[in-house]
């Protein structure tokens, strides 16, 4: 009942760094087809919650989660869990925007080349779904092939949601997306992630309070090694 | 607008760093200088059949193809050897070992590439060169193969450390967003990490490539020190020589007949030119990489 509500619920859990915890005894849910800000100081866990659950922890030597994270039903520390197949349905865009020396078409469809599905769907129709829904269709329409560094900062940020939706993921992570981007790119990407939400749910952490009343309906506020639900006073 | 002045401040460092510029600049223009005056003799004598004759005989002729050709296939074959070695423990060392096997694994290759070269050569002589004559039943263990053998196990671990510096210069936030398209970490290093990486591991084998064709004790002892291009010309189990060694062996005794000095200074301008032009390619790639 309540996985059709929520698309990632968390209980008890710790997150640790060699022994040290950053997070202790946590539980929340996170709404589905909604935006939900994370917001607290700098060093409280807000990246580590993030990356917790699409596992990007995984590599960091010394990192430990217990307790238990739900994410679209499944708890994803189970031994059975494909953490490929995880990250294909969670996608994460990063604060700096990350564009790799290739064309821009080439970065967009950058994932889809290793997931490539048999059912032979077109990668240049999937590409421009992609673009089209982060906004940057019109800017680049004309110059797929050209190298991705050339863009703008705030295009190259939305470049790289491009990028992640093109995998179509049910949930998209986004740390900090706006800190690298002047005021008007970053406007352009609050656009981006309120038109997203029809279709998927976003977990967006920020510093700044005025952008997570802009977008979010839901808080959620890590302090103190705790995570704890503020009711939004801005519906 | 305030303009930043060329020289912010002239200190003590200043002077000093300027003036060690200085002295080495100086000395390798000397250097070169010295050796193209000192090897216009050979070069009137024999003009340009110096470079592709192949038989040297003090006091009559002075062809220096086989020490050429010698430095190209030691070299090219300790590349060779050399690469998927230092290339597998590199990325095995930066992407997949935890913080501190890696510091281990890295400080060991750094005193092993301080050995000295003469304990190379020892070891190459007393063990290496029989290991080669009895496994592949040859009369002499001092070939091309086995120069080329030694040298390979001599800038392994330089191209290895270089080589894992360059794929550590490939930041973070590369990994974490190939990841988190899906792909699995073997996938990240391969197809995005090593691409991005590509100028300065290339830097890290020209390095590498630039002191093994350079190295002279440890390669005289083992080459087998015969002026020939073996027959056929790929046959890399006979004995050669190359552009060290052969000076090596031969300075002493040349010092003072004037057309044997100047052919091996020759044969010096012939290794400068192109270790230098390895060396710098070398140092071009890895400064583009950072
Ligand atoms: N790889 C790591 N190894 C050890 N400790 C880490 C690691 N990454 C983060 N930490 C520690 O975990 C704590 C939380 O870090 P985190 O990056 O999640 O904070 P944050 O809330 O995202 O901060 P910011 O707002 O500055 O981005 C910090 O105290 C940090 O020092
Ligand atoms: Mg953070």
């Amino acid at each position: 009942m309540t996985e059709n509500v929520y698309a990632i619920q968390l209980e008890n859990v710790r997150l640790s760094y060699s022994g040290k915890a950053v997070i202790d005894g946590a539980s929340c849910a996170i709404r589905k087809n909604a935006v939900t800000a994370v917001v607290g100081p700098s060093g409280s866990g807000k990246s580590t919650l993030l990356r917790t659950l699409c596992r990007m922890n995984d590599r960091i030597p010394g990192f430990r989660a217990e307790g238990s994270v739900r994410v679209l039903g499944r708890d994803i520390h189970d031994p059975g869990i494909n953490v490929y197949e995880l990250r294909k349905r969670v996608g994460m865009v990063f604060q700096k925007p990350c564009v790799f020396p290739k064309s821009i078409y080439e970065n967009v469809v950058f994932g889809l080349r290793f997931h490539a599905s048999p059912n032979g769907e077109n990668f240049s129709e999937r590409a421009e779904r992609a673009l089209r829904d982060a906004f940057l269709w019109d800017e680049v329409k004309d110059r797929l092939d050209q190298p991705a560094h050339i863009l703008s900062q705030g295009q190259q940020q939305r470049l790289a949601m491009a990028r992640t939706l093109a995998v179509d993921p049910e949930i998209l992570l986004m740390d900090e997306p706006t800190s690298a981007l002047d005021s008007k790119s970053a406007n352009a990407i609050e656009d981006l992630i309120l038109s997203l939400k029809e279709h998927h749910t976003i977990v967006l952490v920020t510093h700044h309070v005025e952008q997570a009343e802009r977008v979010a309906e839901d808080l959620i506020c890590v302090d103190d090694q705790t995570v704890c639900h503020k009711p939004c006073q801005y519906p | 607008m305030n303009k930043q002045p060329l020289f912010p401040e002239r200190g003590p460092a200043f002077w000093l760093t300027g003036l060690a510029a200085a002295i080495s600049a100086g000395t390798i223009g000397l250097l070169f200088v010295s050796l193209v005056v000192e090897s216009v003799p050979v070069f009137k004598s024999e003009g340009v059949s110096f470079l592709w004759g192949t038989d040297w005989f003090a006091g009559e002729v002075y062809g220096a193809l086989p020490m050429i050709y010698g430095s190209l296939m030691v070299t090219g074959l300790a590349v060779v050897m050399v690469l998927p070695f230092a290339l597998g423990s590199a990325i095995l060392t930066s992407e997949f070992l935890s913080g501190r096997v890696r510091l281990v694994v890295k400080a060991a290759m750094e005193l092993l590439a301080g050995v000295p070269g003469i304990l190379y050569g020892l070891m190459g002589i007393a063990l290496l060169a029989v290991w080669v004559r009895d496994l592949f039943g040859l009369i002499d263990g001092n070939t091309l193969f086995t120069a080329g053998l030694l040298l390979a196990v001599m800038i392994l671990p330089t191209v290895m450390t270089l080589a894992e510096d360059a794929l550590r210069a490939v930041p973070g936030e590369t990994r974490d967003t190939a990841l988190s398209q899906g792909l699995t970490r073997m996938e990240t290093v391969m197809q995005v990490v090593v691409p991005q990486a590509l100028p300065g591991l290339a830097g890290a084998v020209f390095l590498g490539l630039g002191r093994a064709m350079g190295e002279t004790i440890a390669v005289m002892l083992v080459i087998g020190g015969i002026d020939r291009i073996p027959q056929p010309w790929f046959d890399l189990f006979a004995s050669g020589q190359n552009i060290p060694s052969k000076i090596g062996r031969e300075a002493a005794e040349a010092l003072g007949f004037d057309l044997q000095w100047s052919a091996l200074i020759a044969l010096g301008l012939v290794l400068f030119v192109m270790v230098m032009t390895l060396t710098t390619a070398g140092h071009f790639l890895l400064r583009k990489a950072r």
